[in-house]
Order: structure tokens, then C-alpha cells, then sequence
């Protein structure tokens, strides 16, 4: 069978989150973190962010940061699906409207950041599980343009 | 040797395409990412390839399985 599918990445694994930490850091970014916070969150400070972000790491796989943007989004994420539940909370009618997303335009913290170590993470994901089954992985470069990573995942068949 | 083409956008989404699977083999080599990626394999839109179709077409014709 062939098929395709989009999967958004959750954060829920802290040794694949030090990775993703460790990929930003080999490219010369200053990050702080994980660390253990008293709440059980995972704590990291990106780059020229202000304030750290936290990670829940469990099933939720949420992350909450304030990096003083206009834009909010309270409402609260279906651990199923991942997707916003409407009507559970307060969000930005721009949010709402899909023109913007929630935390653009932070003054204490740029979003490509956070996006850099979720793309991280995702790849971090990939290659490990690969390694799990014993299949073979070749990494194509990042297509600048498009900042797309190709991965290449060989199966037995 | 069949592959799975993905592809991590520059917001850590993740795009995979299943090539030269035979029957559901698929599923289940697909299915361990989407878990590794933390999401629930039941809750991901698929998007089945037209030679999926085909070849199930074939299998029930020939009263094979996938």
C-alpha cells in the first residue's frame, strides 16, 4: 500500500527534546536547557527569548511560552487530535480567522526559533525510530528556499 | 526495497509518503512514526495513492491478500 499523510509533531520525549537542543546548539544558537522545572515541565530558553518555554513532555505534549505577543490562544488542545476545542477559551480574532498565529510578532521571543526546534525534534524523531526497526536513513540537505529536510526512511521489504 | 519519503517542514511538520508498499505493510511502518511523532495513528488524514486501489483491485481478483 502507498500513502500519504501530515502529522504535527507533539514534544513528549526529553532525551529526543536534548537532542533537538543539541542540533540547535551545533549551529552555533544559544539554548538553554531542558531542565527540570518544580511543576515537572521542561524548561528551554531559545534564542534572544526572554522568557523559557515550557514543555509538558507527557501524552499532552503541550508547550506554553510568553513572548509578549499581541496575538493569544487559550482555548484548550483535544489530546487526541491536537486541534484547538472551540469555545474553551479566549483567542485572538486574528487566530481565530487563521491570518496570524498565536505568539507572532513576539517582542521577548521570535517564533522561527521555536519552529527551528520542533523541526528538530520532528527529524530527531524520525532518525531514532529508524534506528529502532533497523532501517536505513539517508538526509538529504535542507532545501533553503523551502526549509524542507528529505528523509529517506529504506524498509526491507 | 520499499522507502518512506518524509519530509520535516521548517515548523517540525512532518509530511510521509509511503513508496512500493505491497498490501497494508504499509500501515503498520507508517503507523510506528506517526506514534514516534507523538500523534495517534487513528487521528491522522491519510491519503491513499491511486495504485493502492489497483493493486487491492488485483489481490481480490486473484482472492490474494495484502
Amino acid at each position: 500500500m502507498s500513502q500519504t499523510l501530515v502529522v504535527a509533531t507533539k514534544i513528549k520525549d526529553v532525551s529526543l527534546l536534548q537532542k533537538a537542543c543539541d542540533a540547535m546548539r551545533s549551529r552555533n544558537l544559544i539554548v538553554v536547557g531542558p531542565q527540570l522545572e518544580s511543576d515537572g515541565k521542561q524548561s528551554v530558553t531559545l534564542p534572544q527569548w526572554h522568557r523559557p518555554c515550557l514543555f509538558s513532555c507527557d501524552e499532552a505534549g503541550e508547550v506554553s511560552f510568553d513572548n509578549y505577543s499581541d496575538y493569544y490562544d487559550n482555548r484548550q488542545i483535544d489530546p487526541r487530535t491536537g486541534q484547538r476545542i472551540a469555545g474553551s477559551g479566549d483567542v485572538h480574532p486574528m487566530v481565530a480567522a487563521g491570518k496570524v498565529r498565536a505568539g507572532e510578532g513576539g517582542r521577548w521571543g521570535d517564533l522561527a526559533y521555536l519552529d527551528m526546534l520542533q523541526n528538530e525534534y520532528s527529524i530527531a524523531s524520525v532518525m531514532q525510530q529508524a534506528a529502532a526497526q533497523g532501517y536505513h536513513v539517508t538526509r538529504g540537505d535542507m532545501t533553503q528556499q523551502s526549509g524542507l529536510v528529505e528523509l529517506t526512511v529504506h524498509v526491507p521489504g | 526495497m520499499p522507502e518512506l519519503k518524509i519530509q520535516v517542514g521548517p515548523a517540525g511538520e512532518v509530511k510521509i509518503d509511503g513508496v512500493g508498499f505491497v498490501g497494508k505493510s504499509c500501515d503498520s511502518v507508517v503507523d510506528a512514526f506517526v506514534r514516534a511523532l507523538g500523534r495517534d495513528p487513528s487521528s491522522v488524514v491519510r491519503d491513499y495513492k491511486p495504485e493502492y486501489a489497483q493493486l487491492d483491485e488485483q489481490l481480490n481478483a486473484s482472492g490474494g491478500a495484502g
